[in-house]
């Protein structure tokens, strides 16, 4: 015999805050046979109907790649002394980049990816949450071994930070996670939203210094770099790989613990929403 | 009594008819709980309307409840509520044991996965482990009847039909304590459909509950012990099955003459026609009227049935003919009786002078079942010569009603006797 349910108005927002990381957490453990089960069919599936198939896996990155080392070698780009071979340099800060990406555009779509059966079935969507988190994963991890052998190849080794990564992968997730729920609640009642943050998403890359090194520029992009905790989560973990030295550890700590918190504000809000919000998915 | 496992208390859903308002409700609703504010969800706001209101109801172990109401009455809405989909906006619901609900089935099929690939994926969704379904994947593909060679291939490749059926065999085989099914096996061929129909009652009969939609009332009158009627939202019947059938008739009858009263001309398109007419015969009108010449709409079902047709004649006429088909509302063009005045039961009215006549038919005995109905085409014509004078159809319907008994659910209402005997 099943345990005894109570659906009533509001139910959910009162509960509190820091039980609902509680419920989360269960509910994530609970349901880690859909997580991989949804990851299998929206990873695996995206290469199903194509003749590179999962050869794509490692194209995608390559051809990545490519185009940084062609630019490079065109002189296109001024990027100021990074003190590393230069495609390396903005390879690794793109991937990271890249990632954060991925993981709020992945995010802002998490009520979105289960359209199809969302509205049929009960069950734990804060699976779909961290099913996103995972195809994400799978893709960095590619792209970071293509990096690592183009280092190897610029005669550049990397530090023994590389064994960090998972660590160094989670706080960006927070990051880029807490804004991409909000964005996926707010965008499934009105598309404006998600206009509106991908705007300002592809405004954030050139206030975060990826492409170029921040000492060099004007001092209003400088102050950018400076407030922006995304400076921190991505020049971090590269300088560390790249050269071993860190620049800001206490900035890059504040950063952390304002991505953990703005998680667990963003995780609530989605918990409190969701259900509400599913019903006008149309 | 036995045990409780649905309790449906007071329980209201509203939803917004503007999409802009829609939005806008949204977000401020969003906001105000990112903030911690509660708000009410009593009230109804410009544009939004009670999609369900004030529902009560019980369902308890072993019985099967039937949702009938018409498109919009709010079924799916309350199936979603119950399954934990939606939130309510007033009064609560309590649950006691596992819900599974069959909404939409193969919900989340990839169309590029494989058939075993796609039970999988269906099965957790639906809340099963991968050593469940291991053990349970020979019942669900035997049950589907998909041979082997479809189900390695992708279901992008599958009939709507097949479809359907794996869908339909996953959700079946998660067991839950209560199942939900919406309107699903209005799909799949005959043979399937029987087929879901037994495992429903096996299922029943294991002592779980079952809450049933579908707008097929036969399939209801198999399946349910009971039904609620939803008319906009509201709970208008609860209880036997067979007067919820007529209840639900009713509705959908009302709601049917109320769009023709708006508009008198959908009447001549739609039912209401002359098919043929020449000068000779005007048919005026067609009622059923008691004892006492009133008109009526409601017949018992041992009353007696008069049914009283005007007409005008413009020209002598001799032999005179009159044929009254009564249908079922829900099929009119399949007559259960054909009334006539012809040669077969000696009536003849001899020769008629132009003017206005009624006629009255009584029936002692109508052996209508149970259920609404509405009279096909009326004809005049003449018996002798078999001239047709005049072919109406007129929109007017009457209802037999049951009174307490239980009924057979034919056509007709029959006093059947039965004996048993067995034989060496």
């Amino acid at each position: 015999m099943g345990n005894k349910v109570v659906y009533e108005p509001n139910q959910y927002a009162k509960i509190g805050f820091f039980k609902t990381m509680l419920v989360i957490i269960k509910n994530t453990i609970a349901s880690k046979e859909l997580i991989f089960q949804l990851y299998k069919r929206d990873f695996l599936m995206q290469y199903k109907k194509s003749f590179l198939g999962l050869g794509w896996m490692i194209f995608g990155p390559i051809m990545g790649v490519v185009s940084w080392v062609l630019m490079d070698s065109a002189g296109v780009l001024s990027p100021g002394d990074v003190g590393v071979p230069y495609p390396v340099y903005v390879l690794f800060g793109t991937s990271i980049w890249g990632l954060f990406m991925s993981f709020f555009s992945s995010t802002s779509q998490t009520l979105q990816i289960a359209a199809g059966f969302i509205q049929q079935v009960n069950f734990h969507h804060e699976a779909l949450v961290f099913k996103q988190g995972l195809q994400n994963l799978t893709n960095f991890g590619i792209s970071l071994i293509i990096n690592i052998v183009v280092m190897l190849s610029f005669g550049v080794t990397p530090t023994w930070f590389i064994v960090l990564v998972p660590l160094f992968i989670i706080p960006i997730f927070f990051l880029a996670a807490s804004a991409g729920l909000m964005v996926s609640i707010l965008s499934t009642l009105t598309s404006d939203v998600s206009r509106i943050a991908s705007f300002f998403l592809s405004l954030l890359m050139f206030i975060t210094p990826v492409i170029y090194d921040s000492s060099e520029k004007v001092v209003w992009l400088q102050q950018c770099n400076l407030y922006n905790p995304l400076t921190y989560l991505i020049t971090a973990p590269r300088d560390l790989i790249l050269t071993g030295t860190m620049s800001n550890p206490f900035y890059y700590l504040v950063s952390i613990v304002m991505a953990v918190l703005l998680f667990m504000v963003a995780l609530r809000f989605f918990y409190i929403s969701e259900k509400k919000v599913i019903e006008k998915m149309i | 009594m036995s045990e409780v496992l649905i309790k449906v208390d007071h329980l209201s859903k509203k939803f917004c008819r503007s999409l802009k308002r829609s939005m806008y409700y949204g977000v401020t609703d969003a906001l105000k709980t990112m903030v911690g504010i509660n708000y009410s969800t009593d009230t109804l706001r410009p544009s939004e309307f009670w999609s369900l209101n004030d529902i009560s109801f019980e369902l308890r172990r072993g019985e099967t409840l039937g949702i009938l109401g018409a498109n919009g009455s709010g079924k799916s809405t309350l199936l979603r509520l119950l399954a934990g989909i939606f939130p309510p906006d007033h009064g609560k619901i309590e649950i006691n044991g596992n819900i599974g609900a069959l909404i939409a089935v193969g919900a989340g099929f990839h169309p590029h996965m494989t058939g075993y690939e796609n039970i999988y994926l269906n099965g957790t969704i639906l809340g099963l482990t991968k050593d469940r379904i291991d053990e349970i994947i020979d019942d669900i593909t035997a049950f589907s009847e998909i041979p082997e060679d479809a189900l390695n291939a992708p279901v992008a490749t599958y009939s709507s039909g097949m479809k359907v059926r794996l869908g339909f065999s996953v959700a079946m085989h998660c067991e839950p304590d209560i199942l939900l099914v919406d309107e699903v096996l209005s799909v799949g061929d005959i043979g399937f459909k029987n087929k879901a129909v037994r495992k429903m009652n096996e299922f029943r009969e294991k002592a779980n509950g079952l809450i049933f939609i579908s707008h097929d009332l036969e399939q209801m009158r198999m399946i349910c012990d009971r039904v609620i009627v939803l008319d906009k939202g509201m709970c208008v019947f609860e209880g036997d099955t067979e007067k919820g059938c007529i209840a639900y008739e009713q509705i959908i009858h009302k709601s049917k003459m109320e769009l023709q009263e708006k508009s008198k001309i959908k009447i001549e398109q739609s039912y209401s026609k002359v098919s043929f007419k020449d000068s000779n015969i005007n048919l005026l009108d067609i009622d059923i009227v008691d004892l006492n010449n009133r008109n009526i709409t409601d017949v018992g079902l041992n009353d007696n049935l008069i049914i009283e047709v005007r007409f005008k004649l413009n020209n002598p006429i001799k032999d005179l003919s009159i044929y009254v088909p009564i249908a079922k509302e829900s099929n009119p063009f399949f007559w259960c009786i054909d009334l006539a005045n012809d040669i077969n039961n000696n009536t003849n009215f001899g020769r008629l002078e132009p003017g206005n006549y009624s006629v009255k038919v009584t029936l002692d005995k109508h052996n209508l079942s149970p259920g609404v109905y509405l009279f096909g085409t009326i004809t005049f014509r003449n018996n002798k010569t078999y001239e047709t004078y005049n072919k109406t159809r007129i929109a007017k319907m009457f209802t037999v009603n049951s009174g307490n008994k239980k009924l057979n659910r034919g056509v007709v209402n029959v006093n059947d006797q039965w004996y048993l005997k067995k034989m060496k």
